[in-house]
């Protein structure tokens, strides 16, 4: 086995770096401070850009995180001491007593219902209470409570409520020493706590933060989801968000940009109207609006066209409450320069991000470098790496950023951890016992035996449901040949006498009426699996929800209802097959298109871990767009770093490069991928990393003449070759993003041009420079910079869109809105912020590996959350500018997290394909090819082959692939496509029980 | 039309370089200043950032002859408000001071101007203890 990893926080940081990790055999242990995972985004209401349920698309997450084998999580924990050095790491842990066994505990919740203390609930953000034995919310993750030992007084209530014996007050805190191998630090930022005292924070009942209206908006959250006033209980009718409350501010809270806080309250903004469709207004206060992600311009203007949301350009100077009317006042400049008033019924303080307190002294123990803020210290090349050996760094802990970036972030933090942790083998690691596999009994041959097993979770549905009167009826049931019931299914005892009837009483199907399959159908098939069954020979009925729960004032229906679930799941099960999964072998090569620096980072990250990468560039040298670079955004020089980057992929022996070559063909799926090379080769390989790049668009239309109107990357070379000798030089931003054409913001600009112009001003101080910008969007520390070149005598203006600055000749002329001056210059240089552009070879590539583009040709990703750099494909990942437009940091976390998620593939010796598969009845099939079209894994082919003579179209189902959705099986107008589990024969029988009742 | 190289750009630097007008860079333009000044709310030509943003650009002239320069009650408000601690109070000191070196403004006639203030906090008392 490998030598565990150390991981500190439980946010979505440490759980995707956590399950990164150990689906690559690596063993986790995780660190959570709080008594549950899920961190910051648990709290969340919704996600932007695709206002999922933040809560719902984490769940999954967390779920298997907390399932998985190689990870051991320890809640109420921290770190106390980090000793020694990688891969030989100790590190104390400090156990704080949870007061309840975790193996007892089944989260039934009668302790906190009778627990007499109230404290304010910190998930809640304060705005209601919770028990002193308390679940932070109620999906948490592990569901187990714990006691608050700050607020319980000791009565004893919880302990004589708690039907599994799980309490005991008396638990001690444990330290425990950790052997480990590297350290992944993921614990996330505070949000800030010092807010600009003239916008009322604390002062007025109405003035809120965002965090607390995410709670608001959550419909499991402390008001239900409906927004009202703190101060009278009444909804408003007019909401204002106030940004930059707290960031971007020398005198109070922070300097740098918060990054995430343009979106979130465009998000929160645009659910309101959803929420609130009657309110009167919604407006949004903003200096520049941020919203330079992946489709996040579009975002925006969806909330301004389709939500009505009203954008303020100003920052607030004071809000007041107005005693008459109730209102707090905003005080707010127009765009005509008048200063104004506006009331509110509530007004939201858009508040931003800062490091934990405390967080500078501790990493300085360990070596680890900290910003001035307590922001974690990594470098352009290297972004996932601290300061010291074998610690890395990821999420919020490292500056701010948003869901995806973290999620990227942290699995490239897995990728660096995962080579420290394959350096050592760990031996007697108590942790990660395997447990031993028991030989699964063929039941094919025998007669349907039955067992039903009726949960009563405590008094959860043993109180509104008659659990021995369903017993009893199951009994009665034909083929069923045991019944019985447990207090709590899910406890360890039970599953152990689960397990043991199925072998003494022969029993071959199982049905287990509890609880959601979601949540517990693992855990019985587990139980299934001891007993020598084949899970799928299990069937759940959820006479919790969809019984105690929904008709918790109609016991008799309630039992009425959960006889016909049983009766309907054990007509459903008696059809039910042992289910296969299918092995295949996996090619341990990973192919990498593109040598850019993404290209070079995954193929390093990948060769680094002891298996080969092969790297295919199109053109005849390694290095991409960064080629161009003078410096990154460190403003320390960047080509000597690159070199080093290029020298150490060319003489690293896992890695071979192809230059002035393409991909021309593929075939295959995941872990088995065969393509050939437009110079001949044919390459087998496990996994695929596109980095195929962007490329700089030449803006013609505004004047480009490559001599005296050049582009960012035309002036990152002329300052490389120190020709740089222009006195009067404009920056002309957005010139060809932001547009009708390109509806985008093309990310890096912004942060360039200000690079850019300090670099200048340090080589020839006499320099004037002009930036001419829509948005300054200089987010996280672009800000210090940006400021900086404020402070160097950079002047910024800005300008419209309806109204851009206009080059002719060798002057350029633009309208200045704060003072109303049209000013017209004349240049010695203009420098095009031009756009990024798509790769086109992208719609190529993107055929040979069947996977998405967006409308503007850039790749598409599964999820633009959770997902950023996969694929629905399976094997295939994307990373760089390929994905989107991004800066050279940005490109590297890609990179590396596009390596560790190949890593998960190629690091198996053989993949288990889903058991639950579509299959075609090739008799029926018309060839029609309807299933084909709407399959969004691309597991089925429509195949053409000889029968009798005549062609025959047949549709194949590549088993591999299949996720096992349905959706082929509904399309299908022939009724030839059946999914193994899910039965046209066993719906069908369940449905007659249901009609036959 | 305005064109910027007849424009005075060394007036910025020459406002950065007085006690008071150090900051002058520091604005990145937010409004906050004006947004905040009770003088702004009732007269609608004053614009804190508008008078920041023609020193910047080095409108000289029509800054140091503006009217609205004497218009400031130097309460700091807009001190109070400004995230980039720009100092504006302190910045419309300085412009007064050139104003008069420059001789946009006679010396006797800001000395009139400046003890507008002393005049108006007595006259406040006045009214103040007159109401009660």
């Amino acid at each position: 086995m490998k030598k565990p990893v150390l991981i500190l926080g439980g946010g979505i940081a440490g759980i995707q770096a956590a399950c990164d990790l150990a689906q690559s055999g690596s063993p986790v242990f995780l660190v959570e401070k709080t008594p549950s995972l899920g961190g910051r985004m648990a709290q969340l209401d919704k996600t932007f850009p695709t206002n999922d349920c933040s809560a719902c698309i984490l769940a999954p997450k967390v779920t298997e995180c907390i399932n998985h084998p190689l990870i051991k999580v320890f809640i109420k924990s921290e770190l106390l001491e980090l000793k020694g050095e990688s891969p030989d790491f100790t590190a104390v842990i400090l156990r704080k007593a949870t007061g309840v066994d975790p193996v007892k505990c089944t989260g039934c919740g009668e302790c906190a219902k009778v627990c007499p203390v109230k404290v304010e609930s910190e998930f809640d953000e304060n705005l209601c209470e919770r028990r002193a034995i308390y679940k932070p919310y109620a999906q948490a993750a592990p569901n187990k409570f714990s006691i608050d030992r700050n607020a319980c007084i000791n009565c004893g209530r919880c302990e004589k409520a708690c039907a599994a014996g799980a309490i005991n007050r008396k638990m001690p805190d444990e330290r425990t020493l950790l052997e480990v191998s590297a350290v992944i630090i993921a614990n996330g930022c505070s949000v800030s706590k010092e807010l600009t005292y003239h916008f009322g924070h604390l002062k007025y009942k109405d003035v809120i933060t965002s965090i607390e209206y995410e709670r608001m908006l959550s419909a499991s959250g402390p008001f239900g989801g409906h927004v009202r006033r703190l101060s009278d209980g009444r909804a408003p009718s007019r909401i204002a968000f106030v940004q930059c409350s707290g960031s971007r501010s020398k005198c109070c809270g922070a300097p740098y940009c918060s990054s995430v806080c343009c979106m979130y309250a465009v998000k929160e903004a645009s659910i309101s109207r959803e929420h609130m469709p009657k309110l009167s207004a919604i407006d949004i206060f903003y200096m520049d609006m941020r919203s330079f992600g992946k489709e996040f311009d579009k975002y925006v203007d969806s909330a301004r066209d389709k939500y009505k949301v009203g954008f303020i350009r100003s920052r607030i100077s004071h809000i007041e409450r107005n005693e008459e009317s109730g209102q707090v006042d905003i005080h707010y400049i127009d765009g005509n320069g008048m200063a104004c008033v506006l009331p509110y019924d509530l007004a939201v303080l858009s508040v931003g991000l800062e490091a934990h307190a405390g967080s500078k002294e501790f990493w300085k123990k360990a070596g680890v470098k900290t910003d001035r803020f307590g922001f974690i210290h990594t470098s352009p090349f290297q972004p996932t790496q601290t300061t010291t050996h074998g610690i890395f760094a990821c999420g919020s802990c490292a500056g701010p950023c948003d869901i995806p970036e973290t999620v990227t972030q942290a699995s490239a933090a897995a990728a660096g951890a995962l080579v420290a942790s394959s350096m050592k083998d760990a031996q007697g690691q108590c942790y990660f016992e395997a447990e031993e596999e028991v030989p699964e009994r063929n039941t094919s041959k025998e007669a349907a035996r039955i067992g039903v097993f009726v949960c009563r979770c405590g008094s959860n549905i043993g109180g509104f449901v008659d659990v021995p009167a369903v017993t009893a009826y199951a009994r009665g049931i034909d083929k069923v040949a045991y019944a019985s019931e447990f207090v709590f299914a899910c406890s360890v005892d039970s599953q152990k006498v689960l397990s043991d009837i199925c072998v003494s009483k022969r029993l071959n199907r199982v049905v287990v009426a509890s609880c959601s399959p979601r949540t517990h159908e693992k855990l019985f098939q587990g139980a299934l699996q001891k007993a020598g069954l084949n899970p799928s020979l299990l069937a759940m009925a959820n006479i919790r929800d969809q019984c105690s729960w929904v008709h918790m004032n109609e016991p008799a229906s309630a039992t009425e209802k959960a006889k016909s679930l049983v009766k309907m799941a054990v007509s459903r099960v008696r059809f039910a097959k042992p289910l296969a999964r299918l092995k295949i072998g996996v090619n341990k090569t990973a192919l990498v298109l593109g040598g850019g620096v993404s290209g070079i980072s995954a193929a390093l990250s990948i060769a680094d871990l002891g298996h080969c990468a092969v790297i295919v560039e199109k053109s005849g040298r390694l290095g991409g767009n960064a080629a161009n670079l003078a410096h990154a955004h460190d403003l320390l020089p960047a080509q000597r770093r690159l070199d080093e980057l290029i020298l150490s992929a060319l003489h690293h022996p896992n890695i071979t490069v192809f230059t002035n070559a393409r991909a021309c063909a593929s075939s295959g799926y995941v872990g088995n991928f065969e393509t050939s090379l437009t110079n001949g080769k044919k390459i087998a390989h496990g996994a695929t990393i596109i980095a195929t790049g962007a490329n700089e668009r030449l803006p013609y239309e505004f004047g480009w003449n490559g001599l005296n109107v050049i582009t960012q990357a035309e002036l990152e070379r002329k300052i490389s070759s120190g020709s740089i000798a222009e006195k009067n030089i404009f920056m002309y931003q957005c010139a060809g993003s932001r547009g009708k054409e390109r509806p985008y913001c093309s990310r890096v600009c912004c942060g360039a041009a200000v690079k850019n112009a300090l670099i200048i001003k340090s080589i020839s101080p006499e320099a004037s420079i002009t930036v001419l910008y829509r948005d300054m969007r200089t987010y996280g520390s672009g800000e210090l910079n940006y400021q900086k070149a404020r402070e160097a005598g950079v002047l910024f203006i800005r300008y419209e869109a309806e109204n851009p600055p206009a080059i002719s000749g060798s002057s350029i002329r633009f309208y200045e809105s704060a003072t109303g001056a049209f000013i017209e210059s004349s240049f010695d240089l203009v420098v095009l912020a031009s756009a990024i552009t798509s790769n086109p070879d992208n719609s190529e590539t993107a055929q040979l590996y069947k996977v998405p583009l967006t409308r503007e040709g850039f790749f598409l990703e599964a999820h633009s959350k959770l997902r950023p750099v996969d694929f629905a494909v399976e094997g295939v990942y994307v990373c760089g500018l390929a994905h989107s437009p991004k800066n050279l940091k940005e490109s590297v976390w890609q990179a590396k997290a596009a390596a560790a998620r190949a890593m998960t593939v190629i690091s198996k010796n053989s993949l288990e394909a889903e058991g639950m598969v579509a299959r075609v009845n090739q008799s029926l099939c018309s060839g029609c090819a309807r299933c084909e079209r709407v399959c969004a894994y691309q597991a089925i082919e429509v195949k053409e082959e000889l029968r009798r003579g005549a062609i025959c179209r047949k549709a194949d189902i590549n088993p591999v692939l299949c996720k096992g959705c349905g959706t082929c099986s509904v399309a299908c107008l022939c009724g030839a496509i059946d999914i193994d589990g899910f039965a046209d024969r066993q719906i069908i029988a369940e449905v007659e029980a249901l009609a036959a009742l | 039309m305005t064109e910027l190289n007849q424009l005075d750009n060394t007036f910025a630097e020459a406002v950065s370089k007085r006690p008071g007008g150090e900051n002058i860079r520091n604005c990145f333009s937010c409004g906050a200043c004006t947004a905040g000044c009770p003088i702004s709310a009732i007269r609608p030509g004053y614009n804190p950032r508008k008078i920041i943003r023609q020193t910047l650009l080095g409108f000289r002239m029509q800054v140091l002859a503006s009217r609205e320069l004497w218009h400031c009650l130097q309460c700091h408000a807009c001190v109070s408000h400004c995230p980039q601690d720009v100092r504006f109070a302190d910045i419309l000191r300085v412009l007064r001071q050139m104003a008069v070196e420059e001789g946009c403004v006679q010396p006797e006639t800001a000395r009139k101007l400046d003890m507008v203030n002393d005049e108006l906090y007595r006259r406040r008392i006045e009214i103040v203890e007159g109401i009660l």
